[in-house]
């Protein structure tokens, strides 16, 4: 299921959150829309996590995580990590990193798998996220683009890259990935997928000027009609809501 | 439920290669490599518009009587309704504009009484990254009306700043008259704002006291002339100092002009080579030249000593008479052109009446034959109220050699309807009485008749001077009359010349005439005529 | 054993690379330890495979459009991902250049470590392999980056990677510690790409030397002229030193038969002109070029001297231009933008090129470019470097780092933040060094007993870091006992902990010759004594004839006493002059002065008198005073002689 949302007039929702299989992230706003959308979401499906990192709002950005951990960037406060900790299932782990590119969001793009990072980053930290993130890790870049994260949003079942990447590299990334890519836009033509999206295996939030036809791109690529918590596919919440909204 | 009800249109595989992406807008399959903002050309075209924030109304400002356009700030440029010119001033009038890349201008033809002026403009911009777009729109510029400064100045009075006032004490305008020729031959009068008449003289008024200053300099070129500068505080600023001043500048002209008799004081005459103190003026440059027609001793007198000990003219040429050469014998002393002789003259008008003759020295030698009507000063039996003149009949040199008559130049008798082939410009100028303006042909009061007769006379005395002074010609310029005008009175010219031929056979002398060749075309006015 | 310590004897002299002994030479082996260590490539996990399976929506992609390398599966295609090549080539790309071929890479970087980001090679041995990897990565892209043409450079610049600057090479003469280093500059391109033959092209290179010169024969039967020779120049700030210099050393006699080898140079040239700005540096035309034009005096002086210095280069380098040509190596230091256009520049009847494969750097340091230095680096290039590796601990210390690698889940260890090349064993080494220095100096024998006894240090533990000042007089405790005049220690180590007395320092000394009192000499020739002639070979060691320790005693004893006694009577004699001297002063006195003095007044010294006068005097005056005084005892002295 794909839902548009909107994070205080601003449409980059991939910034002010963090969608993984296993908990969402969601920045501290003045209203809480944005959070109530999640909250309808997700509620009593995982665990959804009010916090600020290093201070800001754009969470998204500056962390990255899966169903396995996460990792925060060197600025993130004790007393937000200690939020953090105490607010995510023990099982993921949390591990802050040491890295001068410290906008995490913006330079891993991650599912439960694999992860395709900036060609920059420090060998320690590829290191460290396939340690904490249990994943692959290629140095690649999306549209001779070094900014992975922001340009590329992937979850286990498909992903979306920058609407300039050509065939070829989709093939090739999509062939080291092991998932289904598309190139394609949000937010009524924006290029930074990354940023202007979240997804996990069963849910896309996207920005409120996405397009129809972007957001059916969205749910065909992540498979969101098939798919639900906890793999139960089409049978599970959303087939009572499809109902519902037939009658 | 939350979510949006479109219906989701899943992706086929696309036959073609560059089809990489959806249009974000309508769903079009696209080459996403190379599309701009993730749409189709047909979405980029529809909701893209990089004519916002580019003005589509204006207004232009035009000077109605000058028909310059206003060119911001502050200049006024002169273009012709669709011309280059003022597309160029309409796209600088339009906000905007010099962000985008302007492809094509033209003008929409409208009626000039409409006061608008349309223009269609063609321009490109970058949408997105690697997008260019064009787009084509029309903008009306309203024409509103607004004086130029200059046309402002030129209908409100009294805006001079710096004024000449030139001012000769005769009873006659020649010097005038021939100061206008001066003044039109070498364009001193171009910074003038305006140029009045006021009794005996002319004023200059200057938007600006350096140009009075000039106008002051070029006359004291030409005319013997003293002058005084005086100023008037209009307004000053006490925190700045500045103060705006008028400036008055007083030219006064030697009161003594051509073929004027002259009796200097004695000690003057003295000091110039011990001349005799009667003296005839020959000539007016920028002193006075005096000549003694007894000795033909010339002397030129300074203005600087003129101003010194100032005298009048004993008699100017309204007094002279008409006389008939009975006799002449040249003495053979001559200077210049000018021949010493002795001549016995008689009165015209007492010709068949008595017998009298004067028996005179005259340096007219050369120009006179016996028969001859010369004229000339009739000094016996005048009475002169003159100190200067009393103080040489007194003195012991000089008191005996008064001679009778003192000839100033031949007499040329001329029929009243005679038509030169040749003319003058005049200078536009306002006249300071109402009584004085010829501008009413027909002549209301007596005064004014008056006035306008005398004018004439004057002209007419004037244009005689120039026709017998060669060497005042060629300080002036000579027009050739216009086409139609000349041969309007070619016919008349032959019967003239007729009358001439009958005139130089009865006078010996036929008047002089101005060749054809020393004229100058008047182009000035061959074009106004077409 | 004789003939290693004749082959040590030879490493005492410095030995010029193309003149080495024979014997050395016969022996010499190249030290190549690249034995490539299998990357572990991550095996394909089940949940991947599923995935595979699963999902036919995924494309294939069988060809790496970056490095254009084919690969038939996933994994492979995956571990060309994670490849040096792939990422290189990623990054080099995202810096605008062309990316290489396999072939071109591998042979960029490939050629000295077959595998960077794995195996250790004895150059890099020091350093963590995947430091070492990234190291070499990043100084690869940086090289590239610094360069306009990439294409050029992947020729050109392969010498430019940054690889040990020394070959190493051991000989079966030498003990297994010592190895033979050599500049690699001095081998051309191609005798470097298989190191294999080195030693064969050293052995090919070998001189016979040139007998010097009586008198200055002329130049064209010069036989240096015409065989191989090197060409050097450096140039930097308004210097330019260049010189031609021979490879076959000329052989001076001295006086007394001693045979001096020497460079023999066969033309040199050094220009010096004021170029650069002073008290803001930078070359005039650099200044320019971001300024604008200066207008100063000082400015046109320098730009008239750049340009006469440009000259005068240009025309030295057009007379030496066969020579040149001729060249085997061309050594040139010429940095920056100017220095190397006046060298590189197109210009007419341009000597050096650019691309000219001859043409290298200095692997060293070097100073201003004078005529000295050259020479100076000529030498350094061309001597053989002596190094002495303990192999078994560095083999010990490998196994043990291996291990932890093996112990550790994740691939690489991580390497220190601090100083990256240093292993534990060189830490632990270093700390040893320290602490048994502090200890020697202190002179505690039984801490330093017992420390060495707690941390087992071998006997022949050697100071690091090797090459600091100190450490390359003393390398062992012993001889730095020795140094410091510490007989207890040096009788400690010698019989205690089993020391080396024969041990050289790397100036090639033994410990007792760096003994500075008889004390300590004694103690190794006690030492000699107590282990017996056959423990040591002493006369290496230069310990002179073993004397017994009551022996030493009792001659030191003696000594002692004789020395007392001596000092004893010279005391005594003092002491007599003083009185004489003090009864004859006091006479004069009463002679000379008169009563006036109170007889209860104490006499003062002369000196204490002379100190009175000259308190609160200036140095100056004081000096004068001084003069004074001495001339009038010289006046005194005269008298008396003339009296006598």
């Amino acid at each position: 299921m794909a839902v548009r949302a909107q994070f205080e007039n601003s449409n980059e929702v991939g910034v002010f959150s963090c969608l993984t299989n296993a908990y969402a992230i969601v920045a501290v706003g003045g209203s809480e829309n944005f959070y109530s959308v999640f909250e309808s979401e997700l509620q009593d499906v995982i665990p959804i996590c009010h916090a600020t990192i290093a201070g800001t709002r754009i969470v998204g950005r500056l962390v990255v995580g899966n169903r396995k951990g996460l990792l925060v960037p060197t600025t993130t406060t004790d007393q937000e990590l200690q939020h953090l900790r105490n607010t995510l299932p023990d099982s993921v782990k949390i591990q802050r990193i040491e890295e001068r590119l410290s906008a995490l969001g913006n330079v891993i793009c991650c599912n439960d798998h694999v992860a395709i990072v900036h060609p920059d980053l420090e060998r320690e930290t590829e290191e460290i996220i396939a340690d904490v993130l249990g994943v692959e890790v290629f140095r690649q870049t999306v549209a001779d683009n070094v900014l992975t994260g922001s340009y590329m949003a992937l979850s286990n079942s498909g992903g979306i890259v920058h609407p300039k990447t050509s065939i070829r590299d989709q093939d090739e990334l999509s062939s080291l990935l092991q998932v289904p890519l598309v190139a394609g836009s949000v937010n009524r033509g924006s290029a930074v997928v990354g940023a202007g999206m979240v997804v996990n295996d069963w849910l896309a939030i996207t920005g409120l000027d996405t397009t129809a036809t972007e957001l059916s791109v969205v749910e065909s690529v992540f498979r969101l009609g098939e798919m639900a918590p906890g793999g139960a596919g089409a049978a599970g919440v959303n087939k009572d809501s499809i109902v519902e909204s037939f009658y | 439920m939350s979510m949006d009800l479109d219906a989701p249109v899943y992706l086929q595989q696309q036959e073609q290669v560059a089809a990489t992406i959806l249009c974000c807008n309508c769903g079009a399959p696209i080459d996403g490599t190379v599309a701009a903002g993730a749409l189709c050309t047909d979405c980029i075209r529809l909701s893209v518009d990089v004519t916002q924030g580019i003005q589509r109304e204006a207004t232009l400002h035009c000077c109605k009587d000058c028909e310059r356009w206003l060119q911001p700030p502050t200049s006024w440029v002169v273009a012709a309704l669709e011309s280059k010119e003022l597309l160029a001033l309409c796209l600088r009038r339009l906000k905007g504009l010099n962000k985008v890349r302007i492809i094509d201008a033209s003008f929409i033809w409208t009626e000039p009484h409409s006061r608008r002026i349309r223009m269609k403009i063609t321009i490109q911009q970058e949408a997105f990254v690697g997008t260019i777009v064009q787009q084509q729109f029309e903008v009306e510029f309203v024409v509103a009306s607004q004086q130029c400064p200059d046309c402002q100045k030129s209908f409100t009075p009294n805006t001079w700043r710096a004024s000449v006032q030139v001012r000769q004490k005769v009873p006659h305008k020649r010097t005038f008259l021939y100061l206008e020729q001066v003044i039109l031959k070498h364009g001193a009068h171009s910074e003038t704002v305006n140029i009045k008449e006021a009794p005996n003289g002319l004023d200059f008024y200057f938007s600006a006291r350096n140009s009075a200053e000039k106008m002051v300099e070029f006359l004291h070129s030409i005319v013997p002339c003293t002058s005084k500068k005086s100023e008037e505080l209009i307004s000053m600023d006490i925190h700045t100092s500045s103060r705006s001043f008028k400036f008055s500048f007083s030219i006064e002209i030697i009161p003594i002009c051509k073929d004027d008799l002259v009796a200097m004081p004695l000690k003057l005459a003295r000091s110039l080579g011990n001349i005799s103190p009667l003296t005839l003026c020959h000539r007016v440059g920028n002193s006075v030249n005096l000549i003694d027609p007894q000795t033909l001793q010339t002397c030129e007198v300074p203005t600087a000593i003129y101003w010194r000990n100032p005298f009048k003219n004993l008699a100017d040429i309204t007094e002279l008479r008409e006389f008939i050469v009975m006799d002449i014998e040249s003495t053979g002393k001559s200077n210049g052109r000018y021949l010493l002789s002795e001549v016995t003259v008689a009165r015209a008008s007492d010709l068949g009446r008595n017998d009298v003759t004067y028996f005179t020295r005259s340096h007219l030698g050369n120009v006179i034959h016996v028969g001859d009507s010369v004229l000339g000063y009739h000094l016996t039996g005048a009475n002169y109220n003159n100190d200067e003149f009393t103080a040489i009949e007194e003195s012991h040199q000089y008191g005996s050699r008064i001679p009778d008559v003192v000839l100033v130049k031949k007499h040329y008798t001329r029929s009243k309807k005679s038509k030169r082939n040749w003319r003058l410009k005049r200078m536009a100028r306002e006249y300071e009485e109402e009584a004085t303006a010829p501008v009413v042909n027909v002549p209301t009061t007596k005064k004014q008749e008056q006035e306008q007769a005398r004018m004439e006379q004057d002209y007419e005395m004037f244009l005689r001077d120039v026709e017998e002074d060669q060497e005042l010609r060629q300080t002036l310029d000579l027009y050739k009359v216009r086409q139609q005008q000349a041969q309007d009175h070619q016919m008349e010219m032959d019967e003239e010349d007729d009358e001439d031929e009958e005139d130089g056979l009865e006078g010996g002398h036929a008047v002089p005439k101005i060749n054809m060749d020393d004229l100058l075309e008047d182009f000035d006015e061959l074009n106004m005529g077409e | 054993m004789e003939d290693t310590t004749r082959m040590e004897e030879l490493l005492k002299r410095p030995l010029y690379v193309y003149d080495l002994p024979q014997e050395l030479l016969a022996s010499l082996t190249a030290k190549t330890t690249g034995q490539p260590v299998a990357e572990e490539a991550a095996g394909p996990s089940a949940e991947e495979l599923e995935q595979a399976a699963q999902d036919s929506a995924i494309a294939t992609s069988n060809l790496c459009p970056l490095c254009n390398v084919s690969y038939s599966t996933v994994q492979d295609q995956r571990s060309h991902v994670r490849s040096d090549h792939h990422r290189y080539n990623v990054k080099s790309q995202l810096r605008g250049n062309a990316p290489l071929g396999e072939l071109e890479f591998s042979k960029a970087v490939g050629e000295l470590d077959e595998s960077i980001s794995g195996s250790e090679s004895s150059e890099t041995e020091e350093e963590d392999g995947d430091g070492a990897a990234e190291t070499t990565l990043s100084a690869l892209l940086k090289k590239q980056a610094k360069l306009s043409h990439p294409d050029e450079d992947s020729t050109a610049n392969v010498a430019g990677v940054p690889k040990s600057p020394l070959l190493w090479f051991s000989s079966s003469g030498l003990p297994s510690s010592k190895s033979l280093g050599i500049y690699r500059a001095m081998f051309s391109a191609a005798e470097q790409e298989d190191p294999r033959h080195l030693v064969d092209t050293i052995r090919r290179k070998q001189l016979a030397p040139i007998k010097g010169r009586t008198n200055n024969a002329s130049k064209a039967q010069d036989p240096a002229a015409s065989g191989p020779h090197i060409f050097m120049c450096m140039i930097g700030g308004g210097h330019f030193a260049a010189m031609l210099v021979s490879l076959a050393p000329e052989i001076h006699r001295k006086q007394g038969g001693v045979e001096d080898r020497q460079a023999r140079v066969i033309a040199h040239k050094s220009i010096h002109r004021y170029t650069t700005r002073r008290k803001q540096g930078g070359s005039q035309s650099a200044s320019d070029a971001s300024r604008g034009a200066a207008h100063s005096a000082g400015s046109s002086l320098r730009r008239y001297n750049e340009a006469m210095l440009e000259k005068e280069i240009r025309d030295t380098l057009t007379e030496w231009r066969d020579m040149i040509d001729s060249a085997e190596l061309l050594f040139v230091r010429a940095t920056g933008k100017t220095n190397r256009k006046i060298l590189f520049d197109n210009y007419d009847g341009q000597v050096l090129k650019n691309k000219d494969p001859r043409i290298r750097g200095f692997p060293i340091n070097t100073r201003r470019a004078t005529q000295g230095e050259l020479l100076r680096c000529f030498k350094e290039l061309t001597r053989v470097k002596v190094s002495e590796v303990d192999e078994a601990a560095l083999a010990a210390a490998e196994n043990k780092r291996k291990e932890e690698e093996a112990k550790a889940s994740t691939p690489a260890p991580k390497p220190q933040p601090q100083k990256p090349k240093l292993s534990k064993e060189e830490e632990a080494a270093l700390l040893h060094t320290s602490q048994l220095q502090a200890l020697i100096r202190r002179s505690k024998v039984p801490a330093l007993m017992s420390y060495i006894s707690n941390n087992s240090i071998p006997p022949s533990f050697v100071f690091t870091p090797t090459d600091s000042p100190q450490n390359f007089r003393c390398p062992t405790p012993l001889h730095l006992a020795s140094n410091l005049n510490a007989p207890a220690v040096v009788t400690a180590l010698l019989t205690k902990a089993d020391a080396d007395p024969g041990s050289l320092s790397s100036e090639g000394r033994t410990p007792f010759e760096l003994a500075g009192d008889r004390a300590t000499r004694d103690a190794f020739r006690v030492a000699r004594h107590t282990l017996g002639e056959s423990k040591w070979d002493w006369e290496t060691a230069k310990v002179p004839a073993a004397v017994s320790k009551a022996d030493a005693d009792s001659r030191a004893e003696k000594e002692r006493q004789a020395a007392n006694e001596e000092e004893s009577s010279r005391r005594q004699a003092d002491l007599d002059r003083l009185k004489r001297e003090e009864a004859e002063k006091s006479a004069s006195a009463r002679t000379t002065k008169s009563g006036g003095r109170t007889v209860g007044a104490v006499e003062k010294s002369i000196a204490e008198k002379r100190e009175e006068e000259t308190r609160g005097m200036t140095p100056e005056m004081r000096t004068r005073l001084e003069r004074e005084r001495r001339a009038r005892a010289a006046e005194e002295r005269f008298k008396k002689m003339q009296g006598k």
